[in-house]
């Protein structure tokens, strides 16, 4: 069968697993596809670190081979993926998208690989990202090895960070699903940006063992995709307690939801502040979104957070955390590689946080976990605007385009909570606007099912970035 | 229940934070930025000393002078962060718990492998 035209590639991973069933294609042409697409299309994005090639197709052949053999390794069996290069490939340079880690090569697989490799998924390539995920500080976009990444909406935009190279390859088609990672707000602000629908699940839902350690009780890493239902058909496939990772959970996913008691969920309404300078368009973008909620059945209330400082609490944890996690690249005067000039200062920052300031921000971490478990149950799910602007320019500094706070990703990052980016709209720039959904934790069936439910009747999820069209 | 401090440091560095997915230290603080050529404390002597911006807390003045492997740009830089990060542990340390709160720390203790019990 000849590579996949560039159509099949617009599908989602639910839509290709059913084309593979059907005769209508096979995994060897949509590797083959996604390649050619790669090879035309990520010079413009720079969403890749590295190409897998030979991987791909022996990794489709063999989805092939079983397929035909009526071994079904259920819907990622044949389907290409990527993996933000913070997770250990076997045999594949593994980056972290740092200069100083360009050649270094694994000799296993991290888990969340070996469970997608065991899933039937063909592996496309390592995803470009923000060195060490932003671990050390960055303030312009071209802080990873590979550069900036460009947004497949505007290419003069970002994709933001730190899965940067997830966010692009999935906007552009180039791949219907990568793995991503959230620290704070690293799968939902490029989800956000790049008009896909993301997924940070529960701490610890997915295990981490082979993936880069930034901040130990803050890491978590999750699926990013087109559509909600492809997010959850990924994380079914990530998730899972690992005992080689201590910090990986045992609760079960449970079963999926279906769109009834989706639209039964209690939700609640968080109103993120607009900014001085916020774009209309996004308040308005946001507004639609429960509108069409409501039209599905929901009916949602409004809905205070816990008035805890919780995310100068996530700050003080990942600053502590994150400079004791790099700290040899300090002591060994490595830091001086790092791309964004600023990074030789995190180390240093990090000094005025007393023993006692992260114990603190560890109790108003208790804190808040009570209060959250107290709201979640009264309330299924609490959705807000995601982000309150677009994709920032790939030029100057990001600083001078980021304002406002983000008690949504602080709290929900700060306490393990899920949280699924959706997009919603388009701010007044023609750039993606997005609705944040978050749930309890060990609760993304909820989060998950909403989404559902509003790409149901919505189509924001389906639109295309010029560049893919 | 006491308010965030919404000071405009504080408000952009938190902006920075969590596109950073890790903020440490990312904070900008453009008035202290601002002071980048003038304005700061450079000891007289035979070596030039760290540059510490005037009217920074002892602490800050101290972290800072200590780093020798830093250009002075960075130092100025480096002061103006540490002021974004002192607002946000002031809310921390001037924040009430109760007693009860514990923090959210795991600890166990590991028995040996072989397991034998006495």
């Amino acid at each position: 069968m000849s590579p996949a035209p560039d159509a099949i590639l617009d599908l989602t991973v639910a839509e290709m697993a059913d084309r593979i069933r059907a005769g209508e294609t096979t995994p060897t042409a949509l590797a083959e596809g996604a390649l050619a697409r790669i090879g035309r299309l990520d010079p413009k994005l720079n969403a890749f670190v590295t190409i897998t090639r030979e991987i791909a197709l022996e990794q489709a052949s063999a989805a092939e081979r079983e397929l035909a053999a009526g071994r079904d390794r259920g819907p990622f069996h044949g389907i290409p993926y990527g993996a933000k290069d913070l997770v250990a490939t076997a045999g594949v340079r593994t980056t972290w998208g740092a200069s100083v880690y360009k050649d270094r090569v694994f000799d296993a697989d991290a888990t969340v690989v070996r469970k997608m490799r065991e899933a039937g998924a063909v592996l496309l390539g390592k995803c470009a990202m923000i060195e060490l995920a932003g671990g050390l500080n960055y303030d312009v976009a071209s802080a990873s090895l590979t550069g900036a990444a460009r947004n497949p909406w505007n290419t003069d935009r970002w994709t933001c960070g730190s899965s940067s190279g997830s966010g692009a390859a999935v906007a552009a088609r180039l791949l219907p699903a990568a793995i991503g990672s959230e620290t704070w707000g690293s799968i939902v602000c490029p989800s956000s940006f790049c008009g896909i629908t993301g997924l940070r699940p529960t701490y610890g839902r997915v295990s981490r063992k082979g993936a880069m350690a930034l901040s130990w009780t803050m890491d978590k890493l999750g699926p990013m995709a087109r559509t909600a239902e492809d997010c959850e058909l990924m994380l079914e496939a990530m998730a899972g307690h690992d005992p080689d990772d201590p910090t990986s959970i045992q609760e079960p996913l449970g079963r999926r939801l279906d769109l009834t008691e989706a639209s039964r969920l209690r939700v609640g309404i968080f109103r993120l502040e607009k900014p001085e300078k916020g774009d209309p368009a996004l308040w308005e973008a946001f507004e639609t979104a429960l509108e069409g909620l409501r039209r599905a059945g929901v009916k949602p209330e409004e809905v205070k957070l816990p008035e805890l400082p919780m995310e100068e609490a996530a700050w003080v944890i990942i600053v502590a955390e994150g400079a004791a996690a790099f700290e040899s690249l300090f002591d060994g005067g490595r830091i001086r590689e790092m791309a964004d000039p600023g990074a030789p200062l995190a180390y240093p920052a990090s000094k005025l946080v007393r023993a006692t300031d992260y114990l603190k921000a560890m109790r108003i971490r208790t804190a808040a976990q009570r209060a959250f478990a107290d709201h979640f149950s009264r309330w299924d799910a609490i959705v807000s605007l995601g982000l309150p602007f677009t994709a920032s320019p790939v030029e100057g500094k990001l600083s001078d385009h980021f304002s406002g706070s983000d008690p949504m990703g602080g709290s929900g990052n700060l306490c393990g909570l899920p949280g699924l980016s959706v997009p919603c709209g388009f701010g007044s720039d023609g750039l993606p606007a997005s609705m944040v959904i978050m749930s309890g934790a060990f609760e993304e069936r909820k989060a998950l099912a909403l989404g559902r439910l509003f790409q149901s009747v919505s189509d924001w999820h389906t639109r295309k970035p010029p560049l893919a069209s | 229940m006491a308010q965030h401090p919404m000071t405009r440091r504080w408000t952009r560095r938190k902006a920075l934070g969590w596109i950073a997915a890790a903020p440490a230290a990312a904070a900008i603080a453009p008035g202290l930025l601002a002071q980048e050529e003038t304005g700061f404390d450079t000891p007289a002597g035979p070596t030039k000393r760290p540059a510490v911006p005037k009217g920074a807390p002892d602490e800050i003045k101290c972290l800072v002078k200590a780093e020798d492997d830093l250009s002075r740009k960075e130092r100025s830089k480096l002061a103006g962060n540490l002021e974004g990060l002192k607002d946000a542990l002031e809310k921390l340390r001037e924040f009430d718990l109760a007693d009860d709160v514990e923090p959210a720390l795991t600890f166990r203790a590991l028995g040996s492998h072989s397991g034998d019990k006495p």
